[in-house]
């Protein structure tokens, strides 16, 4: 079985308290938040090498980034994933998940359609969970959201998706795309035998001419969605001190309460 | 461009109309108030006749339905091909639909298959002074905002978590119904088949119902803390939410009461958050609040800056002392 996994190096989601615009240039200042692999991308490229493990399988990763995050590409390979693939060149940028997708697509072909295609639910920075979906439907390939459980059989998945009222199972031919839940397995650690296992990995880079794009496609121009301004919301109240002991704080906080028009049985 | 139809994906909930259908359309109607905008409702299920009568009574012009055994269950195929039908038949500008599990799934789809832009996960929609549709999309968890227009391909898309909006009551123009050809669903591929439904046991408040939310973080330390909150909601007669890493410590058994980004937006009459840092992917979720009160015992906790009161102390000992107050 072939399984490529998509990836997004993404800046570290805990730390986006830290983020901030700038008032001049209005543009986003992430100076001194680093980049990590996408959360989900770490669940979806465990599923695969738990495929892998369970039923052999050769494992890709893929990713459309800025070359300076090769180092997070490497990072899977010492997980485990047998070779890499990044997709880089100034004209993909300001791609949405529209041209994002077209994208991927495109270099999937060159490096030929695998049985399964896996991807994280969702990126931690513009958490649209489109890049999935929007891939396999370029590729005319079944897709599947929210998946919290796969397992394998010849030649297609039995898979779980998450939903408001529980979850629904589905079988699915192969090849197919998925795109697997945060938390839905523990992913692996890097080892340092792991990582000295991914030195003799290769990574292929793409630039635009080596894939067989459509100009009008890619980058922000081949983007149906375009960016405007960006806000910061002003989320700010007057934050005042309760104090007290606890019951004095008890008793303030359900007349608080009772204010707010709320019925109280005291 | 002109705005002269929008069409709402009328999501379903157990046969009945759900909520975030009235929500998304009562945005839009505020948006565009003029009489000359047509509105329809796409309808797809099966068995919902009761969906069907709440739809045309709420306010838009033309309802789509299909009512259709395939359509018992969501599957993508099935959904995908039935939604474009009623797209192609209303021709609208503007297609709006909840960010649920479906809809989320649905919404991208239909961004490939008609060649056009899904903005995702809107917090708001607002027309610019040139008379554009600004989408505005969150980033980052939530810390920023960022205006999407889409300006050369219709319809645009827009997706929207429910309880974004406000539903308000909109005039019943009775609308008329428009049956779309189950046939269609025949030549849809067999490549996804459901395999079953597993339910879960939907608690009877659900959070975004409640008045008063009683909000617990990973500073609740422990299980038998946790329980004490839950009596804490259940004696204020409100609901216990919870962030990520209160699931992650197993005190919650499923995300349907987490709040934030990738859980649910909520807008309580009263919201008191214990044991919360204030990570901006919580914080965008329960920001509407009418009241927000914060507990934490770090006093410069960032949940205070959103708080209109904050207490700064163990957040289980507050918890301990009302419930003793409330008997
Ligand atoms: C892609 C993505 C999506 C996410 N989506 C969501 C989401 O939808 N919802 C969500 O909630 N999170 C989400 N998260 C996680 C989020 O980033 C934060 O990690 C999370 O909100 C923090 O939860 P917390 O405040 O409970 O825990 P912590 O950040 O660990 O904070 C615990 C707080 O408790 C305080 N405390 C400790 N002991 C006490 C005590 N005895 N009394 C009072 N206070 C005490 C501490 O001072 C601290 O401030 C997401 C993360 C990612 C990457
Ligand atoms: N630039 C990219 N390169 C590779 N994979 C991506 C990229 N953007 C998104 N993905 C994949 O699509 C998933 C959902 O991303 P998104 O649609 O941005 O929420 C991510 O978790 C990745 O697995």
């Amino acid at each position: 079985m072939n399984i490529i996994v998509c990836v997004k190096p993404v800046p570290d989601p805990d730390k986006y308290n830290l983020l901030t615009i700038d008032p001049e240039t209005k543009r986003l200042v992430r100076e001194g938040i680093p980049t990590v692999i996408n959360p989900s991308d770490k669940n979806a490229l465990e599923e695969a090498l738990r495929l892998k493990d369970l039923y052999g399988a050769k494992v890709s990763v893929i990713s459309m980034t800025p070359l300076f995050s090769v180092d997070k590409i490497k990072q899977c390979l010492a997980m485990g994933a047998d070779e890499g693939f990044v997709i880089s060149d100034r004209a993909f940028g300001g791609a949405d998940t529209f041209s994002t997708s077209y994208t991927l697509m495109k270099a999937i072909e060159e490096i030929g359609t695998p049985d399964l295609i896996l991807a994280g639910n969702e990126s931690a920075d513009g958490a649209t969970s489109h890049v999935p979906v929007q891939l396999a439907e370029w590729m005319s390939l079944p897709h599947i959201t929210n998946v919290t459980v796969t397992e394998a059989f010849e030649t297609k998945l039995h898979v779980r998706k998450k939903t408001e009222e529980g979850s629904v199972d589905y079988e699915i031919d192969l090849p197919a795309v998925l795109a697997v839940e945060r938390n839905s397995n523990q992913p692996r650690m890097v080892t340092a035998k792991g990582m000295v296992a991914a030195r003799s990995k290769s990574i292929r880079v793409f630039a635009k001419d080596d894939l067989d794009v459509d100009e009008s496609l890619i980058g922000l121009c081949g983007s149906p969605t375009q960016p405007g301004e960006l806000i910061v919301p002003n989320l700010k109240r007057a934050s005042q001190e309760l104090k007290g002991e606890p019951e004095e704080i008890a008793a303030q906080i359900i007349t608080l309460i009772k204010k707010s028009g709320v019925a109280v049985a005291v | 461009m002109d705005m002269k139809r929008i069409l709402v994906y009328g999501e379903l909930e157990k046969e009945r109309l759900h909520p975030v259908s009235l929500e998304l359309l009562s945005k839009a109607k505020e948006i565009f108030p003029e009489s000359d905008v047509q509105f329809g409702m796409v309808l797809l299920g099966s068995g919902i006749d009761g969906a069907v009568a709440e739809a045309q009574k709420s306010g838009v012009d033309l309802v789509y339905l299909l009512d259709d055994q395939r359509l018992s269950v969501f599957h993508p195929e099935y959904f995908a091909a039935a939604l474009i039908q009623a797209v192609k038949a209303f021709n609208p500008d503007l297609l709006l639909m909840g960010a649920t599990y479906g809809g989320e799934e649905l919404a991208p789809a239909l961004g490939i298959r008609l060649k056009t832009g899904v903005a995702a996960h809107c917090t708001d929609l607002r027309l610019t002074k040139e008379g554009k549709l600004a989408q505005l999309v969150p980033a980052f968890g939530g810390k920023v905002i960022g205006e999407i227009f889409t300006p050369n391909t219709r319809p645009q898309i827009a997706s929207i978590k429910p309880g974004m909006f406000l539903a308000s009551p909109q005039e019943d123009k009775n609308a008329s119904l428009s049956i779309l050809d189950a046939s269609l669903l025949d030549s849809v591929s067999q490549r996804i088949r459901v395999k079953g439904v597993n339910r879960k046991e939907l608690s009877s408040l659900p959070v975004e119902k409640a008045e008063v939310v009683v909000c617990g973080g990973y500073g609740i330390g422990s299980p038998e803390n946790w329980n004490s909150l839950e009596q804490l909601a259940g004696k204020l007669g409100g609901a216990v939410a919870c962030t990520r890493p209160a699931i992650d410590a197993g005190w919650v058994g499923d995300e349907s009461s987490m709040i934030g980004t990738s859980g649910k937006s909520i807008r309580p009459k009263v919201y008191i958050g214990v044991g919360i840092s204030g990570a901006t992917h919580h914080i965008c979720g329960m920001k509407d609040a009418g009241l927000i009160v914060s507990i934490n015992s770090d006093p410069n906790a960032e949940c205070f800056n959103v708080s209109d009161f904050k207490v700064t102390g163990d957040g289980n000992l507050i918890v301990r002392s009302l419930l003793e107050a409330l008997g």
